[in-house]
């Protein structure tokens, strides 16, 4: 179902940001030091989601849009990773650069929507879709050639 | 996602008089959530003496904390805004139990009464004085703004929590002593908010809350040891009860009352900017806001109105109607079945007198399974007139009037020539047509590409005609001047 609100489309940064974590943290435990790259992925992802929600805290107020600046289609953002079917660290790689892919993307049309009407919210989305494009491009620069 | 909820079992709520809690003597009545229709709160209906008794309490608190100093107040202060802040989330689903919104809606309100207990934290420095040296030879001269002892604060259904933080704060900080009436129909959240006060430190006194309705406000109005009320509530309540009577006994008050804003949309303005802030104004809070927009206005051509309008109906019509704690909801019910039953009288009589009903919320289907008992979706009508009810009255509920002006000139008039004053604002791209309708328009906070003109914490909440009664306003620098006095020192020495 679509995401209109704001606390809908937190709770949705939540999922996602968790769920790579976990994958990530899957991922590190399975190939190692090849990974270690996810490992800090996925402390990172708590920070940013911290950061978000501070954001979202800090600046709803009863006079904004809150409840009406967003149309998400959650489906488009969710990304599966079944680390158990992976047999190479360059297919844990590459299914970490499909879930950056999908984030980037997510927060990206998410922090356009948001800054109509909740700058701050807005914005914070749009620093967390910069850092992910960033992630996306190191591992796709890291990605083996076959 | 549906949120938990923080109230599992219904609660009894009390009074909180002198540092204690106690039973109020009246009897009790039942508190029901709108949404779900359970019952969560009984509620006991206090009488003169509960209220007698919360007043000499504040009232023998008042002398030592006047003496307490600025800083210590102030520290205080900081403890309860921090102790909010850790209770920001059940806070605010509380509101969503209480009153029906959706949670955006209610940890906004939270975020609001917040931002009061923040500026008030500053008023060492904002309530200084100010002094003259040798106004003639060898005399000075101070002002010394000067707490005036106790305040009733009248809180009304549709902002449980935020409300009367509006007030209570800044009457606090500079020395003075509250009493607080909650609206009988939510006061859970005014419990738990004396709860913290009572962790943060307030001395015994200085913070008292008497839930009850009526009787709890004549009382209010006739006590001699009351120096001055708050109220929100109703033009009727607000003019003929509260201002009235205050004048009388000679109390200080500020009465913020009803209102029919009006939101004037350009044909320059931003289209899917405005249709937001015009969903979240009309229809935000379930409409039961004082600020909430009542009349939408449009100036310009046919072609524009349709494509607008056409634009508005179609995502008013797919939003999500239900119980706020579900994260997906966008409007909630309204606050009981009373009010629904009020709101969808002018419903008929807007048929009734020609206007017509493009959207009718009474068929709208609600998201889970909830009694219909509270609920109304959004409403719109179209070709309505100035001159009809459903444009002139308050409707206090989810209801568009929409109303055609051929010139910004033809649509500040029907904006001042409602008899209320609150919250008018303008939709344009155009800085002049802002300018023109900024000063033009009567109203006490103006907006421009603004759906709610509520004003910061550090603003004052304006307001004009029949929206408003009294000098000062709540929040920020007129609230510390309305509970303050200003005592005039001079001095020789010989």
């Amino acid at each position: 179902m679509t995401i209109n609100t704001s606390s809908e489309t937190l709770s949705l940064a939540r999922e996602l940001d968790e769920s790579a974590a976990s994958a990530y943290e899957a991922m590190v435990a399975k190939f190692g030091a090849q990974c270690s790259v996810l490992a800090g992925f996925a402390a990172e992802n708590r920070k940013l989601r911290d950061q978000i929600e501070r954001a979202y805290y800090g600046v709803i107020t009863d006079a904004i849009e809150g409840c009406f600046c967003f149309n998400l289609e959650p489906d488009a953002y969710r990304v599966g990773a079944d680390v158990s079917r992976m047999s190479t660290e360059n297919d844990a790689i590459r299914a970490a650069l499909q879930i950056e892919e999908a984030a980037a993307k997510f927060y990206k049309d998410a922090g356009q929507q948001g800054s109509l009407t909740m700058a701050d919210f807005g914005r914070a989305l749009a620093l967390v879709a910069r850092k992910r494009e960033d992630r996306a491009r190191k591992l796709r620069s890291s990605l083996q050639p076959f | 996602m549906l949120l938990e909820e923080p109230i599992k079992e219904a609660k009894t709520v009390r009074n909180y008089i002198g540092g204690e809690w106690v039973e109020p003597r009246g009897k009790p009545v039942d508190v029901v959530n709108p949404a779900t229709g359970r019952t969560i709160a009984t509620v006991g209906n206090s009488t003169r003496e509960d209220l007698d008794d919360a007043v000499k309490a504040a009232r023998a608190a008042f002398p030592e904390w006047r003496r307490t100093t600025a800083m210590a107040r102030s520290r205080i202060l900081f403890r309860f805004k921090e102790l909010l802040e850790q209770n920001f989330e059940e806070l605010s689903r509380i509101q969503t139990m209480e009153h029906g919104k959706c949670i955006d809606e209610s940890r906004g309100e939270t975020r609001r009464g917040i931002e009061n207990v923040e500026v008030a934290c500053g008023t060492p420095m904002l309530m200084q004085g100010y002094h003259s040296q040798d106004i003639a030879s060898g005399i000075d001269e101070w002002v010394i703004p000067s707490p005036l002892g106790v305040f009733g604060i009248i809180g009304p259904f549709n902002f449980p929590f935020m409300i009367p933080l509006w007030s209570a704060p800044y009457a606090v900080a500079t020395g003075n002593c509250v009493v607080i009436k909650p609206s009988s129909e939510v006061p859970l959240s005014q419990m738990r908010l004396a709860e913290l006060a009572e962790e943060a430190g307030f001395p015994p006194g200085v913070w008292n809350t008497v839930n009850g309705g009526r009787l709890v406000v004549d009382g209010m109005l006739d006590h001699r040891d009351i120096s001055g009320i708050t109220f929100v509530g109703s033009t009727p309540v607000g003019r003929d009860v509260i201002y009235k009577r205050c004048g009388e006994t000679g109390k200080r008050v500020i009465a913020q009352c009803g209102a029919k804003n009006c939101l004037v949309v350009m044909p320059d303005a931003n289209v899917g900017a405005t249709i937001q802030a015009c969903q979240t104004s009309f229809f935000g809070n379930t409409g039961q806001r004082c600020l909430a927009a009542a009349n939408l206005i449009v100036v310009g051509e046919d072609g524009f109105y349709k494509n607008f309008m056409a634009t508005m109906i179609e995502r008013v019509r797919q939003m999500k109607v239900g119980y706020g704690l579900d994260e997906s909801i966008q409007m909630g019910p309204l606050r009981d079945r009373a009010k629904k039953e009020r709101v969808s009288g002018y419903i008929d009589v807007g048929v009734k007198e020609g206007a017509r009903l493009s959207l009718d919320g009474r068929l709208v289907k609600i998201i889970g399974a909830y009694p219909e008992t509270a609920f109304l979706g959004p409403t719109i009508f179209e070709d309505v007139e100035p001159s009809m009810t459903i444009a002139q009255e308050e409707i206090f509920g989810p209801v568009m009037s929409v109303l055609r002006a051929g010139t910004l000139d033809e649509a500040i008039e029907i904006c001042n020539s409602s008899p209320y004053g609150n919250g008018h604002s303008i939709f344009t791209s155009s800085g002049p047509y802002a300018r023109h309708f900024q000063n033009n328009v009567d109203s006490g906070n103006v907006g421009v590409n603004i759906g709610i003109v509520a004003p910061m914490a550090l603003f004052p909440f304006g307001g004009m005609k029949d929206s408003f009664f009294g000098v000062l306003h709540t929040q920020g620098r007129e609230a510390l001047r309305f509970f303050t006095e200003s005592k005039v020192a001079i001095q020789r020495w010989f």
